[in-house]
């Protein structure tokens, strides 16, 4: 074992403030974090979901329009096939904007909440997704006697 | 001589600063300060590029969302007062009955932003009255381009003409897009028809 004196030593002192230096400066600096442009791209496409929602629920829009298709539903079994002309509308502002969707309705029966597919938008999304909801109202929905419903629409690019 | 040093040190078990030591120590705690000292430095050039974002979606929200101040302004403004006069571009519709109706853009709004931004004068102004133009508070000019096109990115035309592509020419460097969803009062000649609207696309791409 070493017993001689280590820390007075000039190594010793010159050791103890080289370590005491470093640690005060990076505490004493700001963290700056650059910008995670991934919060950006969520953004812009969390936005382009409602706008997507917000267009196509047209109280006088027919087949291609939310209200439209809710009321030409045929359902089977959680899975409802929609309109030719929702559908074909719906993919032609997707591929516009380069996503991939997924579109759920959600409406309340005998006290409790049902979930239907939309036929061509039922693939898993990715975890990175974002999320849009709009209340729909609309009567005799998918799910009896319900007045309103809530359309989620799941978008990943 | 430095090798003969080093021998004596180890023969006589005591510590004591060797010449390398000291060289090497100072060269290393000066190289550690400057890259402390100038690091938040190196950001400086981003710092600048992170705002960009959110004036392109600021903007966006200004011209999609609100219908402008004040609510007649683009029939109250024109080339010859928009120095004298204090107004907000804005292209949303108003209904009496439902307020601002999100999305809805007017055509005469979008003919009016276009005619504004085309004008040397009436550009620096509109640009002023969206937040772009900071300089009086030191900061920094914004340079804007708007465009609308339809989902097959052509630009919207509304009797033969392109109805908004206006702003500054595009730069080089970084630029930031945003885009929205909308549909127009009018219908206009090669937008896209969904759920009986007429439907484009606002591009607001924004950079210094």
């Amino acid at each position: 074992m070493d017993l001689k004196a280590q820390t007075f030593t000039l190594e010793g002192v010159a050791a103890s403030l080289l370590i005491l230096i470093a640690t005060y400066t990076v505490f004493q600096s700001t963290v700056i974090l650059a910008p995670t442009w991934s919060e950006f791209e969520n953004v812009q496409l969390k936005q382009l979901g409602y706008d997507i929602l917000r267009i196509m629920d047209n109280q006088n829009g027919e087949n291609s329009s939310i209200g439209g298709m809710l009321k030409n539903l045929t359902c089977n079994n959680g899975i409802c096939s929609p309109p030719m002309e929702f559908s074909d509308n719906l993919t032609k502002i997707l591929n516009a904007i380069n996503s991939f969707a997924r579109l759920e309705i959600l409406c309340v029966e005998n006290g409790e909440i049902r979930t239907f597919i939309l036929d061509g938008f039922e693939k898993a999304p990715t975890p990175n997704a974002v999320r849009v909801s709009r209340f729909v109202i609309v009567e005799n929905a998918p799910c009896v006697n319900a007045k309103v419903v809530e359309v989620r629409l799941t978008l990943w690019r | 001589m430095l090798i003969s040093t080093h021998a004596q040190i180890k023969m006589m078990e005591e510590g004591k600063l060797s010449l390398d030591l000291l060289i090497g120590l100072s060269i290393f705690l000066f190289t550690f300060i400057f890259i402390a000292s100038f690091l938040p430095g190196v950001f400086a050039d981003v710092r600048n590029e992170i705002n960009l974002a959110h004036q392109a979606y600021r903007i966006s929200a200004l011209l999609v969302e609100d219908l402008g101040f004040d609510s007649s302004w683009d029939t109250d403004i024109t080339i010859s007062n928009c120095q004298s006069q204090e107004f907000r571009p804005g292209l949303a519709i108003y209904d009496s009955n439902n307020g601002t109706i999100f999305n809805n853009l007017s055509v005469t709004k979008i003919r009016k932003f276009a005619e504004l931004l085309n004008d040397p004068l009436c550009g620096e102004r509109v640009r002023l009255f969206l937040g772009l133009n900071l300089s009086e508070f030191g900061g920094n000019k914004y340079k804007i381009n708007v465009s609308l096109k339809n989902l097959e990115d052509e630009l919207i035309k509304a009797d033969g003409a392109i109805l908004l592509n206006h702003g500054d020419s595009m730069s080089s460097g970084q630029v930031v897009k945003f885009e929205r969803l909308v549909y127009l009062n009018q219908m206009a000649d090669n937008c896209d028809i969904i759920a009986e609207r007429c439907v484009a696309k606002l591009e607001v791409s924004v950079w210094i």
